[in-house]
């Protein structure tokens, strides 16, 4: 979806799931590892949520 | 009429009698007809030796009269001759052979004319050789005329001829026989490849025809046959493996959405067990589709349904925001990625599709090469191609699997790669891209040391930007 929707990518045997793995790991580090109270959480299988609940 | 006979081994034969036939016919014909010039030119010489003879014992008595001399019984009683006097009389006639009588002097010879010859055939089945003319004996002009029978030289002739008969049809046969035999002889690897050929099916592709003599025009065709059989077993492997590897890929992730399903529906668990479960579930269909998208590509592309939307861009920016793209997975693994290049060009190609076959190609680069490495990208081109290499410092690839690397589902390390993600098909398609641009990929690798890919891309005279 994000690779769709971003990049434009196609569906296929790219790199993309490693690349946004990456990205989200980036953006973790900045917004929720110096803070108690997580936004970004993964929901397996879908993608990921920027929520104050935990879904 | 020919074209009628199914059977090629008969109608060479045919051909070969017929052939024959009409040889033997033309030869025939030929010798008889030589043969009777010579037998004449025998009998007109015979004639003229005679009258020779004849004019040794004629001689000229007193009032013109004719005589014959005294020895001369002999010849008169086997030679048939005629001596008229120029006003057309009778002035002698012998007649040793038959009763026959022949036409009255032609006096239309004129002094000097020597002698003619001619044949003569009279209604009771008498052939006769002539000889004619007007001489002068002893200061007298006669007429005279010697005649032999030619029933001697039909006999020949016929007799001839009868062999000739006889012997036709003979060797007629013995033509046909050989020929049936020769050609046999000449298509029996014709049957023998259509015997072999007839059992090579699915089941035993190795098998190849045999070749009697590579040199000759049938050993040529099983060697062409054979080199057709190598392609068809080669792809028809490929293409074996390629289904039951796809088959393979595809069970995987089934047999696991598979078992965790029957794993959760076991016992009571809380809600959130499910989720993690169904997020399981979603993460391998999600696989299977990629999986399924690749070789719906890779399908598409061997049915030639895939169009290429060409476009024109500049090389070096394109190579640069690709590596951009993917530099995060480099920095991850603290790697670094070097551009080099030798100035500018413009591309004239698909560029999403380049760009993927790029990324596959960067992607295995950073996934083999080890941590805090470096990775360089040359950008080179010339008048004719443009090229890119991508080189790092990985273990390289083994040489037994150089060659394989870019078929489909083919993995060096199986366990390896399907835990860094990879579905086996990326370099596959990334071949498929450049080869529908006409360009090549190489690989060169050394164990240890790295492994360096290059792809080359044409660069038309029409694709160059015209500014």
């Amino acid at each position: 979806m994000i690779a769709k929707e971003v990049w434009k990518e196609v569906d296929r045997a790219t790199p993309i799931d490693n690349l946004i793995d990456v990205h989200i790991a980036r953006l973790r580090r900045k917004i929720d590892d110096p803070f108690q109270q997580k936004l970004i959480h993964t929901i397996r299988g879908v993608g990921f949520i920027l929520s104050e609940d935990t879904p | 009429m020919l074209s009628g006979i199914k059977n090629v081994r008969a109608r060479l034969t045919l051909w070969y009698v017929l052939i024959f036939t009409f040889i033997l016919i033309l030869y025939a014909g030929f010798t008889i007809a030589l043969l009777y010039l010579n037998l004449r030119h025998n009998l007109d010489q015979e004639l003229a030796e005679n009258y020779e003879l004849l004019e040794n014992i004629i001689q000229i008595g007193a009032n013109d009269s004719l005589y014959f001399k005294a020895e001369s019984n002999p010849y008169l009683r086997e030679n048939w001759f005629e001596i008229w006097s120029p006003e057309n009389l009778v002035l002698f006639k012998s007649r040793p052979v038959s009763s026959a009588i022949l036409p009255s002097f032609q006096n239309r010879l004129k002094n000097g004319d020597g002698f003619r010859f001619k044949s003569l055939s009279l209604p009771n089945d008498l052939h006769l050789r002539i000889m004619q003319g007007k001489v002068n004996i002893d200061g007298h002009w006669f007429f005279v005329r010697l005649i032999k029978n030619e029933a001697s030289l039909w006999r020949e002739l016929f007799s001839f001829l009868w062999i000739l008969i006889i012997a036709l049809p003979l060797s007629i046969i013995i033509a046909g026989w050989g020929g049936y035999f020769l050609s046999k002889k000449l298509l029996a690897p014709v049957d023998r490849m259509a015997v072999t050929a007839r059992k090579i099916g699915e089941e035993n592709l190795h098998e190849r025809l045999p070749v009697a003599n590579a040199r000759d025009e049938l050993g040529n065709l099983s060697l062409t046959f054979n080199a057709l059989l190598d392609r068809l077993e080669k792809s028809f492997l490929r293409l074996k493996q390629f289904t039951s590897d796809a088959a393979h890929e595809l069970r995987t992730p089934l047999t696991a959405i598979r078992s965790m399903g029957e794993v959760s529906l076991q016992e009571n668990k809380k809600p959130e067990y499910y989720r993690n479960v169904i997020g399981s579930i979603l993460e391998e269909n999600r696989r299977l589709t990629r999986l399924i998208d690749s070789l719906l590509f890779l399908s598409r592309a061997d049915s030639d349904q895939m169009k290429l939307r060409k476009e024109l861009f500049d090389f070096i920016p394109f190579v640069e925001q690709t590596i951009e793209f993917i530099q995060p997975l480099a920095e991850e693994k603290k790697q670094v990625i070097e551009l080099q290049s030798n100035g500018d060009i413009s591309l004239f190609a698909d560029r999403d599709l380049v760009r993927e076959a790029l990324l596959n190609i960067l992607d295995n680069a950073i996934k083999y090469a080890p941590a805090e490495s470096k990775i360089t990208v040359t950008l080179k081109h010339n008048a004719f191609e443009a090229a890119i290499s991508i080189s790092d410092s990985g273990n390289g690839i083994p040489k037994a699997h150089l060659d394989k690397i870019f078929r489909r589902f083919y993995r060096v390390d199986k366990a390896r790669s399907r835990e860094l993600g990879g579905s086996g098909l990326g370099l596959a398609i990334s071949l498929w891209v450049i080869q529908m641009h006409n360009g090549t990929i190489a690989v060169k690798s050394k164990q240890n040391e790295g492994s360096r890919f290059t792809i080359s891309l044409p660069i038309k005279n029409d694709n160059a930007r015209e500014d």
